[in-house]
This record gives C-alpha cells, sequence and structure tokens, in this order.
C-alpha cells in the first residue's frame, strides 16, 4: 500500500528538486556576483552549506523512523530509515568533498582541525558504521539493532557538535556565515535559500525513492521464500 | 540479587578460563610496543611526548579493550544461554547492568596494564597526577562499558563479529574520547586540575546518558 502512494510521490518530489535545483544553478552561476574574496569557488558555500542542512534533515528522519521502528515493528518505519540513512551519508560525503575542495582553493590546505570540519567527518563515519551494520549484521535481527544504532549514532550527533567546540583550535578558519556575519548582498542570501531548498528536496526525493526500493526488496524476499 | 549473581557468574568465568586477561595483557603489551617504536623514530624531546601520552594511551586501551570485549556475550550466544536467562526471570535490564559491571572491571584492569606499559616504555611519570588521572579514566571506562556492552550485544550475533565491532563501536566513542584525551593532556601538561572544566561535566553527562540509553535499548538488542 505505501509502494503505491511513494509510486506517486517519487516523481512529484523528483519535479519539484529538479525545478529547484535548475534555478539555484541559475542564480548560483549567473545572477550571484563574485565574492570579493574568495572569487568563483565561493560559489561552492551555496550547496555545500545545503547540502549539510540536508544531512541533519535526513539524521533526524532516521531518529524518528527508528524510535518509531522499536514502538511498533512496522516494516515501512525501518525502510525509511535505511534510507534516511544511506541519503544522510551521501549528504555528508557531499559536504566533505565540497567542503575540502574549498578549503584547498581558500586555505590551501584540503583539510585542517577546524570544529565544522571535523564534525562532519565523525558524523560521515557514523552513518558509515550504520551502513556496515546494514551489510553485515544479522539478517534476521538487522532491522531492530539498526534502529538501537540509529538512536545511539542520531542522539550523539548534538554531542559530537557541542564537543568539538570545546576542543582547541588556534585561529578558526570556517566561516560562521549564518550566525554571526550575516550575508551582505541579498541576492547572496537569495541563492542560499532557493540552494537550501534544492538540496532538503532532493533529499526528500531520494529518501522516498530508496524507500521504495527497500520495500520492493523486502516484498521480493517474502515471496522468494515461500517458493 | 540475580544482577549480583550474574555478575559474579562473568568474573568467575573469566577467573577460570583468564582468556580476556592474558588476551589484554599480550595486546596491551603489543599495541605499546608499536606505539613505543613510532614515537621514539619521530625523535620527539620528552614534554612533546609527555603530552602525546594520554591521547597514545587513549588509542591502545580503545583497541586492546574492543578486541576483548567482544568476547564478553560469547558464553550467552552459545547453547541458547541468553534465552535461558531471559525464560528464568532474569530481565534484559538486569542482564544489561550485570555485563556493564563486569565489563567496566575487565576493562579498568586493562586499563592498568595498558598505562602501566606505556608509561614504562615512554618513560611517563604518573605518580604525581594519580588522583585525578583515576577519576577520568574511571569515567572513561565506564562510559566506554556502556556503549560496548550494547555494541557487542549487536555486533555478536553477525557473522562477522569481531569486524563489525569496532566499526559500529569506535564511531561512538569519539566524544568520550575527545574529553578523556583533551583532560588528560591538560594534566600531563602540568596543568592543574580542574573539577569544574567543561570536559569533566562532558564526561560525567555522557556517562549518565550512555547508561540510561544501555538500559532502555538493550532490551531490543537481545529480545529480537
Amino acid at each position: 500500500m505505501l509502494v503505491r502512494y511513494l509510486n506517486i510521490l517519487s516523481p512529484i518530489l523528483l519535479g519539484i528538486s529538479a525545478v529547484l535545483i535548475a534555478y539555484s544553478i541559475y542564480l548560483v552561476f549567473l545572477v550571484v556576483p563574485n565574492e570579493a574574496i574568495m572569487g568563483p569557488v565561493q560559489r561552492i558555500f551555496y550547496f555545500h552549506v545545503g547540502s549539510a542542512i540536508a544531512a541533519y534533515c535526513a539524521i533526524a528522519v532516521l531518529l524518528v523512523c527508528s524510535l518509531a521502528y522499536l514502538a511498533r515493528r512496522e516494516e515501512a518505519f525501518d525502510a525509511i530509515a535505511e534510507a534516511a540513512a544511506e541519503v544522510a551519508l551521501l549528504m555528508c560525503t557531499i559536504v566533505l568533498v565540497s567542503g575540502m575542495i574549498w578549503a584547498n582553493s581558500a586555505w590551501n590546505t584540503w583539510f585542517r582541525w577546524e570544529p565544522r570540519l571535523v564534525t562532519f567527518l565523525l558524523l560521515w563515519l557514523l552513518l558509515l558504521a550504520y551502513w556496515g551494520l546494514r551489510q553485515f549484521g544479522d539478517p534476521a535481527r538487522v532491522a531492530a539493532h539498526c534502529a538501537v544504532l540509529g538512536i545511539l549514532g542520531a542522539i550523539n550527533v548534538p554531542i559530537v557538535v557541542y564537543s568539538i567546540k570545546l576542543l582547541p583550535h588556534m585561529v578558526q578558519l570556517h566561516p560562521e556565515v549564518v550566525e554571526r556575519q550575516g550575508l551582505k548582498d541579498p541576492l547572496f542570501k537569495t541563492a542560499m535559500f532557493w540552494s537550501m531548498g534544492a538540496m532538503v528536496a532532493f533529499q526528500m526525493f531520494l529518501t522516498v525513492f530508496r524507500t521504495r526500493i527497500g520495500l520492493l526488496e523486502r516484498e521480493l524476499l517474502r515471496r522468494k521464500s515461500r517458493l | 540479587m540475580k544482577i549480583f549473581t550474574l555478575i559474579k557468574k562473568d568474573l568467575l568465568q573469566e577467573l577460570r578460563a583468564k582468556e580476556s586477561l592474558a588476551f589484554m595483557f599480550s595486546l596491551s603489551i603489543l599495541f605499546s610496543v608499536v606505539l613505543g617504536i613510532a614515537v621514539n623514530s619521530a625523535l620527539l624531546n620528552q614534554e612533546s611526548v609527555t603530552k602525546l601520552f594520554p591521547g597514545l594511551l587513549w588509542v591502545i586501551f580503545i583497541f586492546s579493550a574492543t578486541m576483548t570485549v567482544e568476547r564478553s556475550l560469547q558464553n550467552e550466544m552459545q547453547h541458547m544461554a541468553l534465552e535461558g536467562l531471559l525464560l528464568l526471570g532474569v530481565s534484559s535490564f538486569q542482564i544489561f547492568i550485570a555485563k556493564l559491571v563486569s565489563n567496566t572491571l575487565l576493562s579498568g584492569l586493562g586499563f592498568l596494564l595498558c598505562t602501566f606499559f606505556l608509561a614504562i616504555l615512554l618513560d611517563i611519570g604518573i605518580v604525581h597526577v594519580a588522583a585525578p588521572f583515576t577519576l577520568i579514566a574511571s569515567l572513561t571506562v565506564i562510559g566506554y562499558s556502556a556503549l560496548a556492552t550494547v555494541a557487542v550485544a549487536i555486533s555478536s550475533s553477525s557473522q562477522l563479529k569481531s569486524l563489525l565491532l569496532p566499526l559500529i563501536l569506535i564511531p561512538l566513542l569519539f566524544p568520550l574520547f575527545f574529553a578523556a584525551t583533551e583532560l588528560g593532556a591538560v594534566l600531563f601538561a602540568g596543568g592543574a586540575f580542574d573539577p569544574a572544566s567543561g570536559w569533566l561535566s562532558l564526561l560525567i553527562a555522557l556517562d549518565v546518558l550512555y547508561i540510561v540509553l544501555g538500559m532502555n535499548l538493550y532490551e531490543y538488542v537481545i529480545k529480537e
């Protein structure tokens, strides 16, 4: 039943995210002026921040669905949690790679022990652990085990963010655009919010699409076992 | 009462077989020697080695304890002993607390071994910081054991077992590792121990959080 809804929802979300991504690309590459200090490489920022927000959204979905699975034991929650974790892993990878490209251009180094960089590296490792358990866990128990690991991992996220802020660092180079400095040009702000919306919509599409595949895989296994 | 019986069972089993203790003893020496060679080849001065000491110590502890603690649920997984315990009316909460205590005692002993070997190999004096370092180490070992107890129950039903455990446990340990390393680094760099430090509060909060989460989630891991 849920697969039918997902069949309808998938193309709608794909359409919305395609339009939003196309409009963001238009804004980022054709409308927004070059940033005064960093130049064209600053344009990575729009998709870098958008992917970070999308990763946090996917981790929130993972937490909620893991809790719901333990409470209700419904297969759909497990499939959504699995999809959300994979999408969060993808988004964290985009954040890390785009951040490293930016860092190499702006700071002349691929990686620094900056709070934000370390946060996403650790989130990536946590999600990789979840993926490892999905792949290599005991098939009969993997859903409940993944739900427990999903809860432990997602609860660890704010602690990781907080503890990294406590770490000593000499001079923090990572800009805190949204929290402190703000975006001076209104066009920067417009492009950032559209690209953020585009990445979140894309994350929702990928989650829905992967959930559909996950549910069909489970159905296939059930039918195979009946034969 | 059931909890004490379970703890006694685990400790007696370990004292009779001495498998984990022997394994942890060997691993502590091996990892200490490997890291000792690495530090020695870097030609660092003694002050830098002293600052590095707590970080290296936690690396050795996490790896040797993780490889040892994997065996803690092995007996229960064989011959359906875990199901037998649950049928006898022992709750998952009681099993978790008993495993937490026995893992903490075993890991604590492992930590003492790691500290002893690494301090000798790197020529680090630890007597002058013994009291605050014992507090930091105890809190870290408790937090580690709480997470390890849940992670072992998850990994032990998998075919990969010992390969899966570090993959799922180590990423969860990062906040604990940060707090322990930072507190240790300040201590060994000659700084005064500050009981009001944010790191110490974080360490205590993590212990409480991991124990509460473990108590509530252990049921879903073992009863599935």
